[in-house]
């Protein structure tokens, strides 16, 4: 019982029932407006000296990289450290590499990134010092991948470049321990002589020398894009270069940022050989030679049915042979490349290498051969019974009618093709037709078809002479 | 200080919006983005304005939810006490008791927010990995521990009780499996118009819960009583500390966990902690609700955690990402102030519908409130929207009727994402054909 009759809540009659019969009000349990007040000035209290913490505290704590793990999948992070490689570029996005020191191995303290709508006096390169904002992707079982969406998010400290040589990098650098480099993520200026290119699908690797150690110097593709231009390299020039440091495989590798931290200082000039002098002597040293060329064989490269080089006979087939390799042909433009068969008069660096019991030149790049138009045609064979093994490795020009034609297997790759062909007096010789270039022809020659073949007199496993054609342009189809 | 400036500008707008029944504080999101396009500003005080946005929709909002029976998923299982206190003429009262409740909720978050760094990324790590069953035990749990309703006639077979036993179950699991249905089609194909997607839930959850309510509002023909207004309300101390901290562990667990929302999260604290009685089911709803949006959008700015939830995170995120531990103390700060400015807010806005709602015909203010709900749901998506509002409100009067639990709507519209964090959604979107 209590001395209220009424509720003052609902302010019904109680008849002195507590709590309310009517909505269960009890008036012995109350509180007022005064205990929400004295929450709310606690509430203040608190939002005061989170403000107060709020201008005294502004330093972005950025995350290790070695800490990132799966649970923070999708988080905003900021990420500290020196790029470690890049930039490369694709389809509007710039990707680079943070290396953070977090951790003793290489790999488990770097942290790939992609830059979206990269503004390029903004895009990183390698030795500068990054303090990057983005979204991380860590997904279970997935790579790591930080990605930057804003130019502001990204506070650069470019490094300064330090004057070296190329043998003082190779002499401190230990494959194993890259990391031990005093010149690793460091951004450097050397000198060096190009001697080779190595065309990947993304980009080129030359290699410069300063005659005593090589080094290598990564271009990524998407940098011509972006400057519109070809950096126009060829080999023997000498260039100044200004760049980062990184590492591929535990081994050094320069990253050119821009075209303009190249600057060609010079270039040398290789000793002229006639092709025919080209002698063991000569071997690892770099040639300028020249001559018509007589027969162009292409090589495939085994596992697949690509391409993997194409082997010249300059003036004569007895002369060594010069050999490109199809990435390095690939450089050349489409005019260029077109002009590479027989019958055209060649002139080109190359290295004169030891090939089996012999010796040859292999084609070294960058380079733009002088190439002049010309034709050749090996000596017309009417009777093909006069080809024998006195004629082996000589050119010849055949013409008949295919009388039968056979396969042979190469496992799961498309088989080989050998054509009888025959002549006009009954003899008959094989075409050796490798999947290579059978895969390629629009319409392969078949039974009943009167084709010309230039080819060279070879000899084949299991089979006796045959002559095989070294591109498709020489199998013709006359009717 | 301005920044703090943008937070009470936020809760003037989120206020406003609060009162306005069937927007939820997706809605608001995408309305802020929609500004900040429109009107390109400083990021981080648009952030601070949304934030407002979200502190009044927990605090301003128990206002609707008392007066004009507008309930979301949040407040549709407090909202039967608030009713009721309504029509005992105090939803004044009820309306500061959850205004209170949701103060507590703010103090227990300002509390925790200096080890915020230190125990939530640590939580997270640990809970990451079971996410997954996690999320498949609550859906268990909820349509699992839904008790057979008495409809007070016991039928004389065994297969007619058998039948009683499982009507109200098998509705709630018939709403849960068309509620799933419908949410790989919304969620999916765009119905919605393309200039308006970022609103294509908005009918969804219209006419899940709001229109429903206002048909059944209708149909009851109740007027509301003569309102009192006093500043003593009549909820004991421990009852206060109790919901709140109730509300606080439901509400933060639905704001951690994909998928759970503020509804499962209550129930979830609720049969943890026993919790009883009206004042107490209120309390902790504000709480929790409160905890469940605020808190969601907190999580955003904790340092070194980064964990996005919530409607409201994921899209204010499109503009702005915190940065710094400094951020994280401007956003504490402003919340509390924000929370005190919503709190006045509360208090002069329930003092001034309660003298208003008196004698007013409840059925009259659910037509009222029916229009603008069409109004609105049409002018933000259209006809499509309309369509989709239909089929909703449908599905919505299921619960009512058959006396289910309406959270497993929300339970199955959302377990598509669950679906989809679990690689399992292209294979069930290609058997369901819209893939």
């Amino acid at each position: 019982m209590t001395e209220e009759k009424r509720c003052p809540a609902c302010g019904k009659p109680t008849a002195g029932y507590v709590p309310c019969p009517h909505c269960g009000a009890d008036p012995r349990n109350s509180i007022t407006l005064k205990f929400a007040a004295v929450i709310c000035v606690i509430i203040l209290g608190f939002g005061a000296v989170f403000y107060l913490a709020y201008l005294t505290t502004s330093e972005a704590a950025p995350t290790a990289i070695s800490s990132i793990d799966s649970w923070i999948d999708y988080s905003y992070v900021w990420v500290n450290g020196v790029v470690s490689s890049g930039p490369n570029y694709g389809s509007g996005v710039a990707s680079f590499e943070i290396y953070d020191n977090s951790a003793e191995r290489l790999e488990d303290a770097t942290l790939p990134v992609e830059y979206y709508d990269p503004v390029d006096n903004t895009v990183p390169t390698v030795g500068d010092q990054i303090m990057a904002f983005g979204q991380l992707r860590a997904p279970v079982g997935g790579d790591k991948e930080l990605r930057i969406s804003f130019p502001s998010d990204i506070q650069l400290t470019r490094a300064e470049p330090v004057a070296t040589t190329i043998s003082d990098i190779m002499s401190t650098w230990d494959t194993s321990d890259p990391l031990s480099s005093p010149w690793i993520f460091k951004r450097v200026t050397l000198t060096g002589t190009v001697t080779g290119v190595r065309p990947l699908s993304s980009a080129k690797i030359y290699t410069l020398t300063d005659g005593v150690s090589d080094i290598e110097l990564y271009v990524h593709n998407g940098r011509e894009t972006l400057e519109n231009r070809s950096l126009g390299l060829n080999v023997l020039d000498v260039v100044t270069v200004t760049s980062g440091l990184s590492q591929y495989s535990g081994s050094p590798q320069l990253v050119l940022a821009s075209f303009d931290e190249l600057q060609v200082v010079s270039s040398e000039n290789a000793p002229e050989v006639e092709i025919q002098s080209v002698n063991e002597n000569m071997i690892d040293n770099v040639v300028r030679v020249g001559g018509k060329i007589l027969f162009v064989e292409t090589k495939g490269s085994g596992s697949d049915l690509e391409f993997s080089e194409r082997v010249l006979s300059l003036d004569n087939i007895y002369n060594p042979n010069v050999s490109v390799s199809e990435d390095l042909l690939d450089l050349m433009s489409d005019n260029d490349k077109a002009l590479v068969k027989r019958g055209t008069t060649i002139e080109l660096v190359g290295d004169v290498q030891r090939y089996g019991s012999s010796v040859r030149v292999a084609w070294v790049g960058p380079q733009s051969p002088t190439l002049t138009s010309g034709s050749y045609e090996p000596p017309s064979v009417d009777n093909f019974l006069a080809i024998t093994s006195d004629n082996l490795n000589e050119l010849v020009t055949i013409t008949g009618s295919v009388t039968a034609e056979s396969e042979i297997s190469v496992g799961w790759l498309p088989s080989h093709w050998l054509l009888t062909l025959q002549d006009n007096l009954g003899g008959s010789v094989s075409v050796y037709l490798p999947n290579f270039l059978y895969e390629r022809m629009e319409s392969p020659p078949a039974v009943g078809d009167t084709i010309e073949v230039v080819g060279k007199v070879t000899s084949i496993s299991g089979h006796s002479l045959v002559v095989q054609p070294g591109v498709i342009d020489d199998v013709q189809r006359l009717s | 200080m301005i920044y703090l400036l943008y937070g009470l500008i936020g809760v003037l707008i989120g206020s406003v919006l609060s009162v306005l029944p069937s927007l939820h504080p997706l809605n608001f999101a995408g309305i802020g983005v929609f500004i900040y396009l429109v009107f390109p500003s400083d990021p981080l005080g648009m952030m601070m304005i949304f934030m407002g946005m979200i502190v009044a929709y927990s605090i301003v909002g128990t206002v609707t939810s008392t007066f004009m029976g507008a309930p979301d998923d949040s407040t549709v299982y407090m909202v039967f006490p608030n009713q009721k206190y309504l029509m005992f003429g105090r939803g004044y009262e009820a309306s500061m008791i959850c205004g209170i409740g949701a103060l507590g909720a703010v103090l227990i978050l300002l509390m925790i927010a200096p080890v915020s760094s230190t125990i939530f990324p640590i939580f997270r790590k640990i809970t990451t990995p079971h996410y997954n069953w996690v999320l498949i035990g609550c859906v268990v749990y909820l349509l699992q521990s839904e008790w057979p309703k008495d409809f007070g006639s016991r039928a004389k077979t065994k297969l007619g009780r058998l039948k009683d036993g499982w009507a109200s179950l098998g509705a709630g699991w018939f709403v849960f499996f068309i509620s799933m249905m419908l949410g790989f089609i919304v969620m999916n194909t765009p119905i919605v118009p393309a200039d308006r997607a970022f609103q294509n839930i908005m009918p969804v959850f219209v006419g899940f819960f709001a229109v429903p309510w206002v048909l059944t509002n209708m149909i009851s023909k109740a007027d509301i009583p003569p309102q009192s207004v006093s500043n003593r309300f009549f909820v004991s101390k421990k009852d206060m500390l109790r919901g709140t901290s109730a509300g606080f562990f439901g509400g933060m667990f639905a704001a951690y966990e994909p998928i759970i929302t503020a509804g499962v999260g209550g129930v979830f604290a609720g049969h943890a902690t026993s919790t009883q009685g009206d004042t107490q089911f209120m309390v902790s709803g504000s709480a929790g609700r409160l905890t469940y949006y605020v808190g969601a959008f907190f999580l955003l700015w904790v340092p070194l955690l980064h964990l996005t939830r919530g409607g409201m995170a994921w899209t204010s995120s499109l503009i702005y990402q915190p940065r710094t531990e400094s951020d994280f103390w401007l956003m504490m700060s402003a919340i509390a102030v924000s929370a005190v400015f919503a709190f006045i807010i509360l208090a002069f806005v329930a003092r001034f519908i309660a003298k208003m709602v008196a004698g007013v015909s409840f059925k009259k203010i659910s037509i009222a409130v029916l229009f603008v709900v069409l109004a609105m749901v049409f002018g933000f998506t259209g006809f499509e929207g309309l369509v989709i509002m239909a089929i909703c409100t449908g599905i919505g009067l299921i619960p009512p009727m058959f006396r289910t639990r309406r959270l497993n709507m929300l339970l199955g519209f959302f377990f598509p994402v669950f679906l989809n964090m679990i690689g399992m959604r292209a294979d069930v979107l290609k058997v369901l054909g819209v893939y």
